[in-house]
């Protein structure tokens, strides 16, 4: 794959965030979780698989999620992640983390505004 | 342990599923993908290369899945050995090779420490060994542990360092067990032995204070099981021990050995009983003046150095000293200093003679290890080399390099663990060898067993050699361009000189250290021949020397004195025999006896100038011995108990006290107040090195056996024609007589001579065996080598002999590279040798460290078989075929 400027690089431990993020929708796979943050993100956050999956793995290993093999909308087995209750709580706490330090870093970067 | 088990089960089958998940997770993002694609209007099949090209590397996203798993360590470790084992499989010459040198290397190491462990290294089986200490006099030689029961006494009453003070003298004792007799190794003790080594009685009661009038013993447990059955009601019972009844009231545990490395007690008995037991040595408990075999060893107080006891003991017993002149009295003025000597190992009788020939050949095995360690690192480089393309391979599908080396790693690990333990079942079994050949005639009990010391001495230098062989092959073998490994075959040779140029130095490395041992080895063989070649000054040939095993059998003064006669004379009655004689003095032993010589007008200045040392013999000793009679007589059946004294000296001391005028007919006194009775030189003969061939000649003085009373004596024989036979008549010429006193062995004089020069012997078979054994590891390494060099120049080779080389100017090339790596090797040993030639000096005899004929044994050796492995490759590059080689290019 070409590398292209306009993409982004994840940040260590952002992936958690957006696929706990991606999972508040509802049970999704792998390939479904990577294109939805895709799409949300405008084409811009690209998720590799070499890191998706062992986030995903990780997740669950911490319980945050939990999975589950089902037959999806075309008729093929997936595994299906789903966020479990201690995930939610985690997620809100992520995401307030997240904002204190998006908001944070705003504020460094142009304190003129 | 079940529940253990079950874990371990449900994690593997959890394992296997999630292995086999992952899969399917994979298969269907990929599928999900190719979907898409063909929706976004590919062809399936570009589809599927979009989505196999967007995925990324499989087996890496699978790795880094596993990896949050946790389990990624043990599961690579499980692959790369599964791996190995396919490998070595698939290369089983290779793998024998390498596990076989190791298998060697490490197992000489590992033998020749489990000896050290067991000579040097082992403390005593009893309570804080580190606090023992054992009382010692010394002068110009060796310590001397020989002391008195007066200075136990002393010590214990009065010395203020001491938790407590034990004494012990070591005898071969008879136990008589239902009319049978066997020998035994026992000692007399302080009742407190037991106490103060703080041993616990594994049955019964180990000896008190109480018993010190009493007739106990305390037995061993190897002797409760072999005499008494293990039976418990042991305790109790009585045994004639030396022909006294004594009670056993307990069995010491089995680790137990007593206080000297190498032998091993059986039975123990209170000093008291020494007075009935051994009669022959008088009351020694009442002995004021003189010292016998007693040892004292001593406990320690907390926090008393062994220094300042050491000081403590010398200002108790110095007054003694002084008192009965004992500096004067005895040889190279053994009471100069006194002190206490470490003991956490026992009495380092052993110690002191071992010690430098094992770490002499420590040295020579470790030399070994490290040509076999060059040996295999060779071979892994060559292979490294051939596997290029395998690792390339590796590489390209997403091995990252950390993981090759991780790879190449363990495999050198596998063959070293494997190696390691096959050396160390060889160590288990070559080390008790080696006792059994240290042992020579004498009874050596060693435990040379591996313990923790040795096994983790074996761990260590398994995984040290792992990592020495497997280092720089690992990172060698994955420093290289893909593309090129992968796609073509010369872009490889300008990597494999550089590799090339590190395996001729690790075989110019070999080359000198197998020198090195070599040297050595033959240094040590010809010190021995040297040995060997010592006129003894009597005639060793079809010469046995009969001994006997007489302690505790009840037969002493005129009973004994009338055994020995009677079986002389049956002896000498047997057809085969041509001469057959009585000593005192056993040939060839490092037996000696000696004496103060005083003859008016000599008095000497060195404090040696007195000292002789004597043997009484019987009338046809020197006809029996081959020693000629210089001048006067040999003794006669006439030199009796009431004819006047008489004695014959050697040469010797004829030079040394009467210079250039005769000896005959003057007279002397023994004793160094010189008050015994005049004694007259009747005759001189030659001189004899009996103690010990590496001496210069002695000064001897023969006295007839009939005028001084000798209890320990040997019998010489000589044989007329044929040994054989001779040995089994004469123990039923001796049964004849008395089957009272056993014969304790018939040996030839060259036996005798073998068992004198038992650390030469070890020092030269070993250091030989294992100069061979490095000269082919070194060997096999050059002719690898050679040989790889050879393949890899086949082109080279092709072109040369198209443009016109012939076959020997081609086997001269390679032999000419070959000779620069044995050259360099050569001169590199040599060097070595050289710088460590002064700490050989003194271990051997009639010859200098660096001697020439030694070297040049050692290089033309090695030289040799050098030639032979350099050739086998060059005579293969001479029958290159031109067209063939050039086509392969």
């Amino acid at each position: 794959m070409p590398p292209d400027k306009s993409r982004i690089e994840l940040l260590q431990g952002t992936l958690d965030l957006l696929i706990l993020r991606t999972l508040l929708f509802g049970p999704s796979h792998g390939h479904a979780i990577a294109k939805h943050i895709r799409r949300l993100s405008e084409e811009v956050l690209q998720v590799e698989t070499g890191s998706l999956y062992p986030a995903l793995h990780r997740l669950e290993a911490q319980g945050w999620i939990s999975s589950a093999w089902e037959i999806s909308d075309k008729g093929k087995r997936a595994k299906y992640y789903r966020l479990t209750k201690t995930g939610k709580k985690q997620l809100v706490a992520e995401q307030s983390k997240w904002e204190q330090l998006s908001a944070a870093m705003a504020r460094v970067l142009r304190p003129a505004e | 342990m079940l529940r253990e088990l079950y874990a371990r089960l449900r994690a593997a089958a959890r394992w296997k599923r999630n292995e086999s998940d992952l899969d399917d997770e994979i298969q269907f993002h990929l599928s999900e993908e190719v979907d898409e694609q063909v929706e976004a209007g590919l062809t399936p099949k570009e589809a599927r290369f979009a989505a196999a090209r967007d995925f990324g590397n499989v087996t890496l996203v699978r790795e880094a899945a596993r990896d949050v798993w946790g389990w990624a360590f043990v599961e690579r470790l499980v692959q790369d050995v599964r791996y190995t084992f396919r490998t070595m499989r698939r290369h089983p010459a290779f793998s024998l090779a390498v596990i076989l040198s190791l298998a060697l290397g490490i197992g000489a190491n590992a033998a020749v420490f489990s000896l050290m462990n067991a000579v040097m290294l082992r403390s005593l089986p009893v309570v804080e060994p580190e606090r023992l200490a054992i009382f010692a006099h010394q002068g110009a030689g060796d310590p001397q542990t020989g002391s008195n029961y007066p200075i136990y006494e002393t010590l214990s009453r009065e010395g203020r360092s001491f938790a407590g003070v034990l004494g012990f003298w070591q005898m071969p004792m008879k136990l008589r067990v239902g009319g049978a007799t066997f020998s035994l190794d026992g000692q007399y003790v302080t009742p407190n032995y037991f106490s103060v080594l703080g041993v616990r009685p594994a049955l019964g009661r180990m000896l008190s204070d109480a018993d010190a009038a009493s007739d106990v013993a305390v037995i061993s447990d190897t002797l409760w099981t072999q005499r008494f059955g293990a039976a418990p009601d042991v305790i109790g019972r009585a045994v004639v021990v030396n022909g006294v009844p004594v009670t056993v009231v307990g069995v010491h545990p089995p680790e137990f050995f007593g206080l000297r490395p190498g032998s091993s007690i059986d039975i123990s008995v209170p000093l008291a009983l020494q007075r009935r037991m051994a009669p022959e040595f008088g009351d020694r408990l009442a002995l004021r003046e003189g010292t016998w075999g007693l040892c004292i060893v001593a406990r320690l107080r907390d926090g008393v150095s062994r220094e300042a006891a050491g000081v403590e003991a010398e200002a108790l017993i110095r007054p003694w000293v002084k008192e009965v002149g004992m500096a004067q009295s005895s040889r190279f003025g053994s009471w100069a200093r006194i002190g206490l000597l470490d003991a956490r190992s026992g009495l380092d009788t052993l110690r002191r003679q071992f010690s430098r020939p094992l770490w002499l050949l420590m040295a020579v095995v470790v030399m070994v290890l490290v040509i076999a360690c060059a040996n295999i690192a060779n071979l892994l480089l060559a292979r490294s080399a051939s596997r290029r393309r395998e690792i390339a391979l590796r590489a390209s599908i997403g091995a990252g390099r950390s993981r090759l080396v991780r790879q190449l790693f363990t495999e050198s690990f596998v063959l070293a663990a494997i190696g390691g333990l096959a050396g160390l079942l060889l160590a288990t079994w070559a080390a008790r060898l080696l006792v059994v050949f240290l042992s020579g005639g004498t009874r050596l009990v060693l435990d040379v067993d591996p313990d923790v010391r040795v096994l983790s001495f074996a761990a260590a230098i398994t995984f040290g050699t792992a990592i020495v062989c497997g280092l720089a092959p690992a990172f060698r073998a994955t420093k290289l361009e893909l593309n090129a490994s992968l796609k073509e075959h010369a872009a490889t040779v300008a990597s494999d000189v550089r590799g090339g140029r590190l395996r001729r130095l690790l075989v110019a490395g070999q080359v000198a250290v197998s020198l090195l041992v070599l040297i050595v080895a033959s240094l040590f063989l010809r010190s021995l021949t040297n040995i060997r070649a010592v006129d003894p000054g009597f005639d060793g040939d079809r010469l046995f020397v009969v001994s006997f095993d007489r302690f505790g059998t009840g037969y002493r003064g005129e009973r004994l004195t009338a055994f020995y006669k009677q079986s002389l004379e049956r002896i000498a009655a047997i057809p085969g025999v041509q001469a057959a004689s009585l000593s005192s003095v056993t040939p060839v032993s490092g037996d000696e006896s000696t004496r103060a010589f005083n003859t008016p007008g000599y008095t000497g200045s060195a404090p040696d100038d007195h000292v002789v040392r004597i043997n009484a013999v019987s009338p046809r000793y020197f006809e029996t011995m081959r020693i000629p009679v210089a001048e006067g007589r040999a003794f006669s059946d006439r030199d009796d108990a009431k004819s006047p004294n008489v004695a014959i000296v050697s040469r010797s001391t004829a030079r040394h006290y009467f210079g250039e005028r005769s000896a005959i007919g003057a007279t002397f006194r023994l004793g160094r107040d010189a008050v015994g009775p005049p004694i007259e030189i009747v005759g001189v003969v030659g001189d004899t090195r009996q103690a010990d061939l590496r001496e210069a000649p002695v000064r001897m003085v023969y006295f007839p056996l009939e005028q001084v009373q000798q209890s320990d004596i040997v019998i010489e024989v000589r044989a007329a024609g044929r040994m054989v036979g001779v040995v089994d008549s004469i123990r039923g010429a001796v049964a004849a007589v008395s089957s009272d006193v056993p014969i304790e062995s018939i040996k030839t004089i060259a036996e005798r001579v073998d068992d004198v020069l038992v650390q030469e012997r070890l020092v030269a078979i070993l250091s030989s065996l294992f100069g061979l054994l490095a000269l082919l590891l070194a060997s096999l390494g050059l002719y690898g080598v050679v040989n790889y060099a050879v393949t890899l120049r086949t082109g080279e080779i092709g072109i040369r002999m198209a443009l016109g080389a012939d076959r020997s100017s081609v086997a001269r090339m390679i032999l000419r590279d070959a000779g620069l790596v044995v050259a360099v090797g050569l001169l590199l040993g040599v060097i070595a040798a050289l710088a460590l030639a002064r700490t050989l000096a003194d271990m051997l005899f009639g010859l200098e460290p660096v001697d020439a004929g030694a070297y040049l044994i050692a290089t033309a050796t090695l030289l040799v078989v050098a030639a032979i492995a350099a050739f086998i490759p060059a005579r293969r590059a001479s029958m290159i075929d031109p067209v063939l080689a050039l086509r392969d290019q």
